[in-house]
């Protein structure tokens, strides 16, 4: 893992981790992340919501990502300086076929619910009574949506990357615009 | 008397203590594991086979519990509808002066059923 943040205190600081992309390398970010967070002045409580989301998206990194040399590193970037503020995962995309397709079916799957709440209900239901062996639940992203309270996007870009983010209202830039 | 057992795998520690009146399930640290199900599902069937025949609840108390990844969800809420469906009686404890515990585990009260055979409860 390495990470990089701007040197000059007064610039606005984004936290940058450039990743390989095992599990264990994943959850090692836990804290690089909360240092980081607790450091923009992030209460507790959003500090550890906004940790989660970032390990879920992760997790999505690592799951639809496709990996060879070259191109084997995931990035995450977290700018909580920024409103709204920002979380993005970075990942190459893998030669799989259909894990695109069920990335966007899901992220508009959650769109279609008013409340992130009754998705992530309704996701709950759905993942009780599939088979013990089953394939992704997609609980991850619901679950950045509803506790995250963070809007979901994706895109893939000219170097078959794909990004996922995740943008959460900025309570610091809003009690400074207060 | 008690029958204490302690399972752990990577950084989750689940104390069991079996009673004549339930089976219960201490959860502490973090569960991050890439297919928690395959470790988790085993142990949670087991404790509710724990209580069958023998009118015990199965407990299961998450108030020491640091961090769960949204996989850990999977074999937990499969354990509630498998109870559901047998009418054992489950009992879930969350710490209510934890945000994200009480995000994650109210919306569980949707698997709680009329009679309360399993319910959902903040400390």
């Amino acid at each position: 893992m390495s990470a990089s943040l701007p040197d000059t205190p007064s610039m606005p600081q984004r936290l940058q981790l450039s990743l390989a992309p095992d599990w264990d390398t994943i959850k090692a970010t836990w804290d690089p992340c909360q240092t980081y967070l607790a450091e923009q002045g992030l209460d507790p409580d959003t500090a550890y919501a906004l940790g989660m989301v970032a390990q879920e998206l992760l997790e999505n990194g690592v799951k639809y990502g496709g990996f060879s040399p070259g191109r084997d590193r995931i990035l995450l970037a977290i700018d909580a300086l920024c409103d709204p503020l920002l979380i993005e995962v970075r990942t190459p995309l893998g030669e799989e076929a259909g894990r695109l397709e069920e990335l966007d079916a899901m992220v508009q799957w959650i769109r279609g619910y008013q409340s992130p709440f009754e998705a992530f209900v309704e996701r709950l239901k759905q993942i009780s009574t599939r088979p013990q062996v089953s394939t992704q639940s997609g609980l991850g992203l619901v679950r950045v949506a509803y506790e995250g309270q963070c809007l979901l996007d994706f895109y893939v870009d000219e170097k078959d990357v794909l990004a996922m983010s995740a943008v959460h209202p900025n309570p610091s830039a809003q009690s400074r615009e207060g | 008397m008690a029958i204490r057992e302690i399972f752990t795998h990577d950084t989750l520690r689940i104390d069991i203590t079996e009673t004549d009146k339930e089976v219960r399930l201490e959860w502490r640290g973090k569960s991050n594991d890439r297919q928690p199900e395959r470790v988790l599902a085993p142990l949670m069937l087991t404790s509710l086979e724990r209580c069958v025949g023998a009118d015990r609840e199965l407990v299961l108390d998450f108030q020491q519990m640091e961090y769960m990844n949204s996989s850990t969800f999977t074999p937990l809420v499969k354990m509630l509808d498998q109870a559901i469906r047998q009418m054992q009686r489950v009992r879930l404890e969350y710490s209510g002066q934890r945000k994200w515990q009480t995000l994650s585990f109210s919306a569980l009260r949707a698997f709680e059923t009329p009679d309360g055979r399993v319910s959902v409860h903040a400390k």
